[in-house]
């Protein structure tokens, strides 16, 4: 388990925000525009709630009894049907674990998969809680930065890899940054994972973290490292693309091809069980169940990011070429990226995220939480708070 | 009219009944290609365990009969053509007649 100062440490980045996001909501109340936590307050596509207010409305009460850990066997082939489609492997039931949202998947994936004592790498920047998941497990974590563009460097991954190292997490597509890596460029990474793992007992395990799976605005077709890297473990939250995180559910995916699949299969069951993790609520299981297969409209998170993108670019703004994701990622133009954020936030009611939050120096999020008037005036909040840089 | 305790039982009557009983208990759609009478209906998640327990139900009281745990263990009683052929190995040892169609 990871000790309280170490953890302090970690989470220092976000307490620190934490406090800052308060103090510029109580400070300017309605006028505040929150683009830090990705929660929307525009409905881009409300299928999602519709569903769900559906189901409930003529719920069977039978159908709110226990379901089996990770989840309800014919959801379960559902989401294994859509993953066939996705991957082209064939995903059977069981290797789907279905679980309270991503973050209870990372941590089953962790515990299954890797021992205390072994080392993960993660590539940078990164969602805020991959060390700390792998810390509380007794896990070593080494953070590797990203390339150009903030796209995946798998010679620097390659370097990296020592004689503990056993894993990658990546997030495709890559929060914070919206990064979607290519099917190429991810045939590198299974090619670097492949030459670190020779010799080794056991290969290397690559966690694909795919929440923003569904959110690829930009038109180009998402691709699962599943596909290329046999040892490879998902995970997906149906939260992010249907807005309805808060919802918690999500699942990990275990790799056909993974390398002791069967035992892993066993394990997930009794890790889930170790955990108290169990399964995400039979109402929403039965909403997923019935998600499956459906897409989001993607229509109006591109009109606002190609409108944000633009306005930022004007305002000199250095931006992350991005593909996917609510997000929008762009250099501070400050070298003090918390200092930069924080004076947004205060001075101009404009919250966005500073990115020591997320593993990297020198950076911003923003997550398109709000749309049309809101999001221009967002953007005017922007253009005024200082002369920034230009170099992206 | 409802045949199905009748002396005569029409075999692809009982295949279709039961296909028509996966397919709506395991909320089966009609694009899943990989569905089919031959496919392990427990083991590809088409019916999960209360679904088991559904499905005797369904077959038991549509056909009047009551299986023995030899037939509910038999190793083919995980496809829909093998629990069809069990249905008409146990309807013919009722004295029931049925049909190829």
């Amino acid at each position: 388990m990871i000790a309280d100062d170490e953890l302090a440490t970690l989470l220092g980045p976000l307490d620190q925000f934490a406090a800052v996001h308060e103090r510029a909501l109580r400070k300017w109340g309605p006028a505040a525009i929150d683009l830090s936590y990705p929660n929307p307050r525009v409905h881009r596509d409300s299928r999602a709630h519709r569903l769900l207010a559906d189901i409930a409305a003529e719920l069977d009460p039978d159908r709110l009894q226990y379901t089996p850990f990770g989840g309800a066997t014919i959801v379960r082939r559902r989401i294994a049907a859509v993953l066939t489609r996705l991957t082209g492997l064939r995903h059977g039931v069981h290797d789907i674990a279905m679980t309270p949202g991503a973050t209870a998947a990372l941590n089953i994936a962790i515990s299954t998969l890797f021992r205390p004592g072994e080392e993960l790498l993660v590539a940078t920047p990164c969602w805020m809680d991959y060390p700390i998941y792998i810390r509380e497990h007794g896990l070593r974590c080494r953070m590797i930065a990203a390339g150009d563009g903030k796209r995946l460097d798998p010679d620097a991954i390659a370097r990296a890899w020592g004689p503990h190292t056993a894993g990658l997490i990546i997030s495709q597509p890559t929060c914070p940054t919206g990064v979607q890596h290519t099917a190429a460029e991810l045939a590198g990474l299974a090619g670097a994972l492949a030459e670190a793992g020779r010799g080794r007992a056991r290969p290397p395990v690559l966690i694909s973290d795919e929440v923003h799976r569904d959110q690829s605005w930009a038109g180009e077709p998402f691709v699962s490292p599943v596909a290329s890297y046999p040892d490879t473990v998902s995970v997906y939250s149906f939260g992010k693309a249907w807005s309805m995180q808060g919802q918690r559910t999500g699942y990990l995916a275990l790799s056909p091809r993974l390398t002791g699949h069967d035992d892993a299969v066993a394990a997930v069951a009794r890790r889930l069980r170790c955990s108290g993790f169990c399964a995400p609520t039979a109402l929403m299981q039965q909403v997923v169940g019935r998600l499956c297969g459906l897409e989001p409209d993607l229509g109006p998170l591109r009109e606002d990011q190609v409108a944000v993108r633009g306005r930022l670019a004007a305002a000199g703004y250095g931006v992350v070429a991005g593909q996917s994701t609510v997000f929008v990622y762009a250099r501070s133009p400050e070298p003090d990226e918390v200092a930069f954020t924080t004076r947004l936030a205060l001075e101009h009611g404009l919250i966005a995220m500073p990115s020591a939050i997320f593993h990297e120096p020198g950076h911003f999020r923003l997550a398109l939480n709000v749309t049309g008037d809101r999001l221009d005036e967002a953007m005017d909040r922007l253009a005024t708070v200082g002369r920034p840089a230009v170099t992206g | 009219m409802d045949t199905t305790n009748s002396a005569e039982v029409d075999r692809d009557g009982i295949a279709d009944r039961l296909e028509e009983f996966v397919r709506r208990t395991g909320e089966v759609t009609d694009d899943d290609l990989e569905f089919g009478r031959d496919v392990h209906i427990f083991e590809h998640g088409y019916l999960d365990s209360l679904g088991v327990v559904r499905l005797i139900e369904f077959l038991e009281s549509t056909y009047s009969i009551a299986f023995t745990d030899e037939e509910l263990f038999d190793p083919v009683f995980t496809t829909i053509d093998g629990i069809v052929g069990i249905m008409v190995a146990h309807l013919g040892r009722a004295g029931r007649t049925v049909t190829a169609g």
